[in-house]
């Protein structure tokens, strides 16, 4: 069966005496194997609609249903995270990391040790799983936190700017190569990024926002044959979507700045 | 990309200067005895205390002092390890409780109980129980306090972490909570058995009728300076060896990452 991820006229308020809520009418549906991207300038409400797509905040108004059915609390075999930071817990190992995911979900330690040995073979860190987190480099541990995630096996993966906290040339490979894995897995992925070069050239689809309040200005489809090439990169194509996300994030931008 | 780990001095030059230093203090003491230029009152010939110390070693009272000293030591610090660690992890479930409360817990860490011992031997008595309330009383207040600083201070993210996969309450305590606060929970363990070690040897000096801070004080009260020193000698090769081994014991697994 084929799962979707339906947004119903969402709208989220931080406390009950906001006057402007943080995002408002958002209506989305992601089907599964979709890899979506979301952009939008700072304070749009990005992060607080992957968080409620992943059941971790209230709805004021309006829902997020998982095949049909409501998701009122985190559920990572659902949805699961990766967070920009990873988030990893330097005190355990990193197969203990990777394992924590699905003991939290109810696995017995002996399973899910095994499970996160295997998915860490999957993301290329077979070697490293009796490290700690501090013995790894940043692209390393962001592995560990999408291993993490993975080994849930989750219906739809919530990435918030995975790479955000990476340098320019870890960032640019660690994705490429990380999102080759997800896309060949036939993985659903949200993933949250700043960046429209990111935005770009990982996306089936890319959701626009604007800010005050948050709401989604545009849907744009990238038709775009996987596995993408460098060339897209480099394309006459590709720098026109740059520039329509461009022309569409920067007004309010300038408006945010004045 | 990961920092390059700042390279720390060898440890075969820590080890080399550590006994330099014992060499220059023994050396100093021993110039001293030879050349007259302190009384041996206050500092008796080294030659005299290492044969004493060896003497004192061939003795049994020796051994069951030894015994008595080390079992209020690590009987009071397993009172205080306990209630500590019990009371910092309720009181870290409320802020409400934990504003009331932090700051009587740093009053009771920096407080100098020593002034309060002789209550303690009123409600217990002379011998080994009031040592053991004495060393669980002091060794209590920092393992209460880092226990609780460190619960209440888990970063966000962490909590975010578990929240997103579901954790239940008891694994975000356990496997969170507990874990990220260990590195102060373990200081605060490590301080503790530092206290515990000093209040039951000065308990014993002040008001007791074994152990091998009372016959340290017994022999100093007598002018048997030598047997004083040899006690403390071995007092301090003990303690040392003791809190050696609780260091081992509550050393957090990561700190091997910052050598």
């Amino acid at each position: 069966m084929t799962s979707h991820l339906n947004v119903d006229n969402l709208e989220i308020r931080y406390g009950d005496t906001a006057v402007e809520p943080a995002i408002t009418g958002i209506n989305l549906e992601i089907m599964q194997g979709e890899f979506v991207t979301v952009i939008g300038p700072s304070g749009c409400g990005k992060s607080t609609l992957l968080h409620a797509m992943g059941g971790m905040l209230a709805p004021a108004s309006g829902g997020i249903y998982l095949d049909g059915t409501e998701l009122t609390r985190p559920d990572p075999r659902q949805a699961a995270f990766v967070f920009q930071d990873y988030s990893l817990f330097p005190w355990k190992k990193v197969v203990d990391n990777v394992a924590m995911g699905l003991r939290f979900a109810g696995e017995d330690k002996k399973t899910a040790l095994e499970k996160a040995a295997a998915e860490l073979a999957f993301v290329g860190l077979g070697d490293k799983a009796d490290k700690y987190p501090g013995e790894l480099s940043g692209g390393m541990q962001q592995r560990v936190a999408v291993a993490r995630a993975l080994a849930l096996k989750p219906k739809f993966l919530l990435m918030d700017e995975p790479f955000g906290a990476l340098d320019e040339q870890t960032r640019r490979s660690l994705g490429q190569e990380l999102t080759k894995i997800l896309h060949d897995a036939g993985q659903s992925v949200v993933l949250i990024t700043h960046s429209l070069e990111e935005a770009i050239f990982w996306a089936d689809r890319i959701i626009v926002m604007k800010a005050g309040p948050g709401e989604v200005s545009k849907e744009i489809i990238v038709d775009e044959p996987w596995p993408r090439s460098l060339e897209f990169m480099t394309s006459e194509r590709f720098e026109n979507l740059r520039a329509e996300l461009f022309h569409r994030i920067q007004p309010t931008t300038v408006s945010e700045a004045k | 990309m990961r920092a390059a780990p700042a390279a720390g001095p060898r440890r075969s030059i820590v080890w080399g200067l550590r006994i330099l230093f014992l060499v220059v203090v023994f050396g100093g003491w021993a110039l001293a005895n030879a050349t007259g230029s302190i009384s041996p009152i206050i500092l008796p010939q080294l030659s005299a205390v290492l044969v004493q110390s060896v003497e004192l070693l061939g003795e049994a009272d020796v051994w069951i002092a030894l015994a008595i000293t080390a079992f209020e030591m690590i009987v009071g610090f397993g009172i205080a390890a306990v209630a500590g660690l019990l009371v910092g992890f309720v009181l870290s479930r409320k802020p409400l409780r934990s504003a009331i409360f932090e700051k009587l817990l740093a009053w009771g860490y920096i407080f100098p109980i020593s002034l309060v011992y002789p209550l303690f031997l009123i409600w217990a008595g002379v011998g080994l129980p009031s040592k053991i309330l004495f060393a669980a009383a002091s060794a209590f207040f920092p393992i209460a306090y880092n226990t609780m600083r460190g619960l209440s201070a888990v970063p966000a993210r962490y909590l975010k972490v578990g929240q997103a996969f579901g954790a239940s309450a008891q694994a975000t305590d356990w496997h969170i909570r507990a874990g990220a606060a260990r590195p102060m929970i373990l200081s605060g363990l490590r301080l503790g058995v530092s206290m515990a070690t000093v209040s039951v040897v000065l308990a014993e000096m002040l008001g007791a009728n074994a152990g091998l801070g009372f016959m340290a004080q017994q022999a100093s009260s007598q002018f048997q300076i030598p047997q004083a020193y040899a006690v403390i000698l071995i007092l301090v090769v003990m303690t040392s060896l003791l809190l050696w081994f609780m260091e081992t014991l509550l050393r957090d697994p990561n700190e091997r990452l910052k050598k």
